[in-house]
């Protein structure tokens, strides 16, 4: 897959707006998500998702190969995301907005399972929004894409060391500012499994 | 809350501890109940966020993602419209300006004598026009009337030349200032 999606990089480079729009179809799921995790704002994190991939098509003549797509990609992207984070001075919310909520389709869910979901997708972005915005880019990269340390710190062009760093601190905050797991639904639900260190 | 061990447990939810952090934790968290009791918690949140799911984007995005890019290109043809047209114009008013006074300094050299002339009779003029206009109010106005029509006329003549000479070029020059990468196709 990363080698045809090159092909069309190199295509989108010759200016062919077609191959673009199909790298564009290959990423917008994972920028959309990761702009919607930093942001916590549907509309916000549409714009912010689109105005990325311009970004991209401007950069196409930097890309080095060597470097992974998908973290160029959503190197790109965090980087928009956290200047917009702090450019945001006043946040407009309307009360009524039900930000677009559609996941990816997996299998047909009933009713409860929507509702379930829903609420898992509310309780961790409210955990998430707690974070600083350098916090937050590791732990949703971890969590979302599940990017091995080295990639996280690719993204984010810091040290792996670093990256260790961040994600200590983001589960202390995280931590602190979570219900007490005890009593949430949820929680019960996601249980911890017996893997690791116990 | 020892700090140290909480550093291994971010690892250990990573599986990034070696088997000697790993063993580390372990005897720590059976002898430490305040960080067994974080261990559980971390590990409820670590699994909460983990089964958060991946949103899709929603319809219409990759559309909206080709307006945009249609719409940088439209403001950077335009930006490079005007930024060649005024380049033309520049160039085309200072050509101009040095051919003039050239001709003049060209011309003054081959005759000196009417030069003086000139020199001396335009000097009188000015005497005279300056008493005239300290005098005569009325023609004050006039004057700078026909002034400012002559001067208006030939200003607007010499920008709508240098606008049709820049759209006659820049439209029989396909690629000319203008990569053709930025192009939406």
């Amino acid at each position: 897959m990363e080698n045809q999606e090159l092909i069309w990089l190199e295509q989108a480079r010759c200016g062919d707006q077609s191959a673009f729009g199909r790298l564009v179809g290959a990423y917008q799921g994972p920028v959309y998500n990761l702009a919607y995790r930093m942001l916590g704002n549907a509309s916000e994190a549409e714009d912010a998702a689109q105005e990325t991939f311009v970004r991209m098509y401007t950069k196409l003549h930097t890309y080095q190969p060597e470097r992974k797509l998908a973290s160029w990609v959503l190197a790109i992207a965090s980087h928009y995301c956290i200047d917009r984070l702090r450019r945001r001075r006043l946040v407009w919310l309307s009360l009524d907005e039900e930000p677009f909520v559609a996941t990816l389709p997996t299998h047909q869910q009933g009713p409860e399972e929507t509702l379930l979901r829903k609420e898992v997708r509310d309780e961790v972005q409210k955990l998430v929004e707690r974070l600083a915005p350098s916090y937050r880019i590791p732990l949703i990269l971890r969590y979302w894409y599940d990017l091995s340390y080295e990639e996280i710190a690719e993204v984010m062009g810091l040290s792996v060391q670093a990256i260790k760093s961040r994600l200590h601190r983001a589960r202390l905050q995280v931590a602190a500012h979570a219900p007490t797991g005890a009593g949430s639904g949820v929680a019960a639900a996601a249980a911890p499994s017996q893997a690791g260190v116990r | 809350m020892h700090i140290e061990y909480t550093r291994l447990m971010s690892l250990a939810l990573d599986k990034e501890t070696t088997p000697a952090q790993a063993t580390d934790l372990r005897r720590h968290l059976d002898a430490c109940p305040e960080c067994a009791a974080l261990w559980q918690e971390w590990q409820v949140i670590d699994a909460r966020l983990a089964r958060a799911p991946m949103l899709a984007a929603p319809d219409g995005f990759a559309a909206g993602v080709q307006a945009r890019l249609a719409a940088a290109a439209q403001r950077r043809r335009q930006s490079y419209w005007l930024g060649s047209g005024l380049l033309i114009a520049w160039g085309v008013a200072l050509a101009a300006l040095l051919a003039l006074v050239g001709m003049a300094v060209w011309w003054g050299l081959q005759h000196p004598l009417e030069v003086s002339v000139i020199l001396s009779s335009a000097a009188i003029l000015l005497s005279n026009l300056s008493r005239l206009l300290c005098t005569m109010e009325t023609a004050v106005g006039v004057i700078n009337g026909a002034a400012f029509l002559v001067g208006g006329g030939l200003l607007v003549s010499m920008t709508g030349a240098l606008a049709l000479l820049w759209v006659w070029v820049m439209s029989n020059t396909r690629h000319w200032l203008r990569p053709a990468m930025w192009e939406v196709r």
